[in-house]
């Protein structure tokens, strides 16, 4: 006779079984940090917080593996170098005048990715850059989940009474922030962000604008 | 019984009188009235006499490619659905039932055995014909007296080229092929590139709205003139990242001097029917064969043949009259909602046959220019927003339209060809639109 099947009392990605090893507190912690450089124009300190293999994806059609269709932001090291040299950088119709954004974070929310786990495998099975597809045995099972729900509230300033400016626009999301440890050691100031998935709300609508960063 | 196919349906607010003196055309003279990008009366007009009238790209054969199959889109202002019946033919229906009005499809794809009116009930077929009036006979239901409506009205009209479904509401327009005309050569060259000269969608479509007129995007697919300026941002970005961010589409060109000296090669066409194009000539075809994809342009060639491989590999970008264009790896289509309001829709497609890394390479570089958050459509579109708000200023009456006008070829069966930065194919649009607007 077949073993009982246990009583699922834990729901994948929101509950896992593996204690975190960061703390609802400190993942705040790191999101507020993170939020606030974008939103007073640190780029270049925001993609420091990522890793060396890091992407920053907001896809089109999440059900769909990375980079077999086509996304929003698809941002590998070089993708971010780009893109943040061309809104410092470069002068372009859609950010002149510029946006302004604020964050707004809660819902927060920690698991571990182990290997098991769901969340990690929907996302990690298809990115061919996370702890399973380097198969580094002491980083294995270490990667962070962060959940979080975000509304960034988006305005271009200028002559707010021309078309297209002076409108606050409220983007609503999902984001999933992966998180890496860069050296031992606890603290907020060692997390590296090897994926930040930013699942709009409104992904498969309309979009405006969405030339500054989230 | 009243004929599923119905007349030329028409907008009553619309102006009746010709509005041809809004194209102001003469030897070296091109001109095009403010008002007709702001001016309601004309836009209903335009719904009327442009919309109702012509032929419209709805979609691909592909995007309904079982029986049951349907999807919704837009003809102008009024929604319509194209389905697939079960005999394989496809349909376009306006997405009204026909009893008080309700749109019937809600979903922008799906697959149905048959369309049920969620008001009253009333039941249709994937054809459009009705087949159920709900509770009939209950008393206070209908009598023998009842003139029943046949059905949808399905439009009068359906024809493709090369999987591309055009319909038009009007059972006199020439047939597609013809008067698609030289507009053939964009999407022949364009599905050529694939060894089975076939098209996939797989990526969900960009949307974008924008606060302006739908001439806008019509004009600006093909205009080699804004480029420098509009995108010169991206240029700068394109000479400092261009190989290394691996934009292999059609913004490949290295350096910002390499990049106008490709931008003033080739022709533009003004095409009889409002079509447009900007053609390129091919890319160095050995260098291509030397490099990554050399296997994928061998096939090609050998299939082709290599004189014909040279016009499919040069770059082109084309409009098909009034709501539908093609360029880089995309399909490209706008509808009108409001003089000043305009969807886009962008559906990036993949070749079939062609090497991954191929289309691969194509969807990367549209999210790095086309998407929302890239580096080039955002920028014509905040233009756009622009142009309505400095239409504003009506005490200028004309935009001018008359660049290259000068060296145009027009030939005798009224197809034109300019120069590579001509406005040629800015002018195309407004030649038909001038045409179908004389008429009420």
């Amino acid at each position: 006779m077949d073993k009982p099947t246990p009583v699922q009392t834990a729901q994948p990605g929101i509950f896992a079984a593996e204690a975190p090893t960061l703390s609802r507190q400190a993942a705040e912690d790191f999101l507020i940090h993170e939020a606030r450089l974008l939103d007073d124009w640190q780029l270049e300190a925001w993609n420091q917080l990522f890793t060396d293999d890091g992407i920053y994806w907001i896809p089109l059609d999440e059900t769909r593996p990375i980079g077999t269709s086509v996304s929003i932001v698809h941002d590998t090291a070089l993708g971010r170098e780009e893109r943040i040299f061309h809104l410092t950088r470069n002068s372009f119709p859609a950010q002149s005048p510029r946006s302004r954004t604020l964050h707004f974070i809660s819902n927060v929310s920690v698991t571990m990715a182990s290997a098991s786990s769901e969340a990690l495998k929907a996302t990690w099975g298809v990115l061919e850059c996370g702890t399973q597809a380097t198969g580094n045995p002491e980083a294995q099972g270490a990667d962070i989940i962060v959940r979080s729900n975000q509304i960034v509230h988006e305005m271009r300033a200028g002559d707010v009474r021309q078309r297209g400016l002076g409108e606050v626009r409220s983007i609503v999301m999902t984001v999933e922030h992966v998180l890496r440890r860069a050296a031992p050691g606890d603290g907020v100031e060692t997390l590296r962000i090897a994926l930040k998935k930013v699942l709009l709300i409104n992904r498969d609508s309309w979009l405006g604008n969405m030339t500054f960063l989230i | 019984m009243t004929s599923i196919a119905g007349t030329i349906p028409i907008v009553r607010s619309a102006p009746q009188e010709s509005l041809e003196h809004l194209v102001d055309q003469g030897p070296n003279r091109f001109r095009v009235h403010t008002r007709a990008y702001t001016d309601r009366a004309i836009f209903d007009a335009e719904m009327d006499r442009i919309f109702n009238r012509t032929w419209v790209f709805v979609g691909l054969e592909s995007e309904v490619a079982s029986p049951g199959d349907y999807k919704t889109t837009f003809i102008g202002l009024q929604p319509v659905i194209m389905t697939r019946t079960d005999d394989g033919r496809i349909h376009v229906l306006v997405n009204r039932c026909v009893h008080r009005g309700s749109v019937l499809a809600r979903e922008a794809r799906g697959n149905a055995c048959e369309l049920q009116c969620p008001y009253h009930g009333w039941l249709y077929g994937m054809d459009g014909t009705l087949t159920a009036v709900s509770e009939r006979r209950d008393p206070g239901g209908y009598s023998d007296a009842f003139d029943a409506p046949a059905g949808l009205f399905r439009l009068p009209r359906v024809e493709s080229y090369r999987g591309f479904v055009f319909a038009s509401f009007n059972a006199g327009v020439a047939p597609i092929s013809e008067a698609l005309g030289r507009a053939r050569v964009l999407i022949d060259r364009r599905l050529d590139m694939s060894p089975t000269g076939h098209i996939v969608l797989r990526s969900k479509p960009y949307i974008a709205r924008y606060q302006g007129n739908w001439k806008f995007i019509l004009e600006n697919i093909n205009d080699a003139y804004h480029f420098m300026h509009t995108h010169k941002g991206f240029v700068a970005l394109q000479a400092r990242y261009g190989d290394s961010t691996g934009d292999f589409g059609l913004h490949k060109g290295g350096s910002g001097t390499a990049m106008r000296a490709q931008r003033f090669r080739g022709n533009t066409w003004d095409i009889p029917g409002g079509h447009a194009q900007l053609e390129r000539p091919a890319l160095d075809l050995a260098q291509e064969l030397a490099g990554p994809f050399g296997d994928y342009y061998r096939q090609l060639i050998a299939l082709r043949g290599e004189e014909a491989m040279l016009d499919t590999a040069g770059k082109i970008s084309g409009t098909i009259f009034p709501n539908m264009g093609m360029i880089h790896q995309q399909i490209r289509v706008w509808r009108p909602i409001a003089p000043d309001l305009t969807e886009v829709e962008i559906y990036p497609y993949e070749l079939e046959g062609a090497p991954e890394a191929f289309n691969a390479g194509m969807l990367r570089s549209q999210e790095r220019f086309y998407g929302p958050s890239g580096y080039g459509m955002s920028d014509d579109i905040d233009i756009f927003a622009r142009n309505q708000q400095g239409l504003a200023g009506s005490a200028v009456e004309w935009l001018i339209l008359e660049r290259g006008i000068d060296s145009d070829e027009m030939g005798p069966d009224g197809l034109c060809r300019g120069l590579p930065s001509s406005e040629a194919p800015q002018r195309a649009p407004w030649r038909e639109w001038q045409k179908l607007m004389s008429r009420a």
